[in-house]
């Protein structure tokens, strides 16, 4: 799964969004223990969106019932609206050891700061390299920026436009077109804040 | 996809959420181009059944048509639940298994189009100091790939020093890995993306990623490209230089392993 790796953006934008996510390899002792853990540090940081653990995958919330949807689950992938908690979040997760694999998909230099602060260093990284082939089939950039938002690509071109289309004729603010929009992305790790960003800076555009 | 014609009603809700855009409506009637459809299920999962009774709710159409009243439904329902995934036989099977997340591979178990790549490298080690994974993914965004193609790029990347990952769905869907040939009966198959995974020699980078962009402008199609490594002790990256001095673009944003995870073998000494 690449699913968070070709997620689009400016600097100042990609402030705004990052994503963490466990993933269990092997034999790990009180794992379930360990997962709440995990959860429990993601939601106190308040992220925008989370993915939970039913019947051994991964499964959307409504992120707008994020206390009520997490209390008696599990999660492996939070996203969260502002970088500035990164580096917390590193150190909190280093201080619990919990031995999972825990990967932050991000600014890199915003991740590095984290894990220097953290008095850590990097394990691997993975860059993108962008579109090769075909790009004559793809639509204007804001709504790539859109789609890859679900790294699995389920939130469909055709939706991005049908929901902006019903923002501009005000039959729904973009704060609830960015929710219908998460609605496809199976693993939590769609960003409804930055979702709203961009419906917002594509109303602009006109 | 299929849509039950006797409980459809055309109210075209589906249409936006076709990850592949090959709903239509047709003489008042959903209609799924099955050629070009990826059983990712995403229209079935994402319009919640009213199960109204069809006839109710054509008898409804028909009055508000005479009154001239237009009523704009919630865009997140199927009226009538129309909306019915068939069971797909072998080799069908792959479209769902590949572009609907909810679906776990038979052959390697995991959900999605891939493996873990860098995610559990701390504890699996599987890119070693040195070495490097390159992830072709095909289809992606949006446009959706026929395994004939990513047959050409397989085919093509083999002859080079790479290893395709043995746990990756692709992989076990090559008649030949040497040749990296898939089965013949899955090549007219069509999925929403599927992701050739690839371990090599940094040294190897380069040629591999030539051979991915040459190949790339024979496709129907568009690939995003990723490039992982093992950070050394102080953080540097070293595939970021090798690709920055060919001139390719490196994006700013990226996944990083934090390396909390326990080598599997220190966690079974405790």
């Amino acid at each position: 799964m690449t699913n968070t790796l070709h997620r689009k953006g400016t600097n100042e934008e990609l402030k705004g969004d990052f994503v963490l996510f466990a993933l269990p390899k092997g034999p790990i002792p009180d794992l379930i223990n360990k997962l709440i853990k995990f959860t429990n540090i993601c939601l106190k940081h308040k992220p925008v969106n989370m993915g939970k653990v039913v019947n051994r995958s991964l499964r959307r919330i409504d992120p707008r019932k994020m206390e009520e949807e997490m209390k008696k689950s599990l999660g492996l992938t939070a996203t969260f609206n502002d970088i500035n908690k990164l580096a917390a979040i590193i150190a909190e997760l280093k201080e619990a050891d919990l031995g999972i694999s825990i990967n932050v998909s991000g600014l890199f230099k915003e991740v590095q700061n984290g894990c220097k602060k953290a008095g850590m260093s990097r394990h691997s990284v993975e860059h993108s390299l962008g579109i090769f082939g075909k790009k004559e089939k793809l639509p204007p950039l804001p709504i790539l920026q859109m789609n890859t938002l679900c790294g699995h690509g389920l939130v469909s071109f055709n939706l991005i436009k049908k929901i902006v289309d019903e923002v501009k004729l005000g039959r729904m603010t973009p704060e609830d077109g960015a929710h219908h929009m998460a609605k496809p992305c199976e693993c939590g790790a769609f960003n409804p804040s930055r979702a709203k960003e961009l419906i917002e800076s594509m109303l602009m555009m006109g | 996809m299929k849509i039950d014609t006797e409980k459809c009603v055309g109210c075209g809700n589906c249409i936006p959420f076709c990850t592949m855009g090959v709903i239509r409506i047709e003489n008042g009637l959903g209609v799924v181009n099955e050629e070009e459809c990826v059983e990712c299920n995403t229209c079935y999962r994402c319009l919640d059944p009213e199960n109204l009774k069809p006839s109710f709710v054509r008898g409804i159409r028909k009055i508000l048509k005479k009154l001239r009243l237009r009523h704009d439904a919630e865009h997140d329902i199927c009226p009538t639940g129309a909306l019915t995934p068939p069971e797909l036989e072998w080799p069908r099977s792959i479209r769902s298994a590949f572009s609907d997340p909810t679906v776990t591979h038979d052959s390697t178990g995991v959900a999605g189009r891939g493996t873990e790549e860098i995610k559990t490298n701390d504890v699996t080690g599987r890119i070693g100091p040195g070495e490097a994974g390159v992830v072709i993914d095909l289809g992606r965004p949006g446009t959706g790939v026929f395994l004939r193609d990513i047959n050409k790029m397989t085919m093509a990347l083999a002859p080079l020093k790479v290893s395709f990952e043995d746990h990756n769905p692709l992989t076990v869907l090559m008649a030949d890995a040497k040749i990296g040939r898939l089965k013949e009966e899955v090549l007219q198959e069509k999925v929403l993306s599927a992701i050739i995974e690839m371990k090599l020699e940094q040294s190897e980078i380069i040629s591999v990623l030539k051979t991915v962009e040459t190949m790339a402008d024979e496709l129907d199609t568009v690939i995003s490209v990723g490039v992982a490594s093992r950070c050394e002790s102080d953080g540097t990256i070293p595939h970021e230089k090798i690709c920055r001095d060919a001139g390719y673009y490196l994006s700013l944003n990226g996944k990083t392993n934090l390396g909390f995870g326990h080598p599997v073998e220190i966690e079974e000494q405790k």
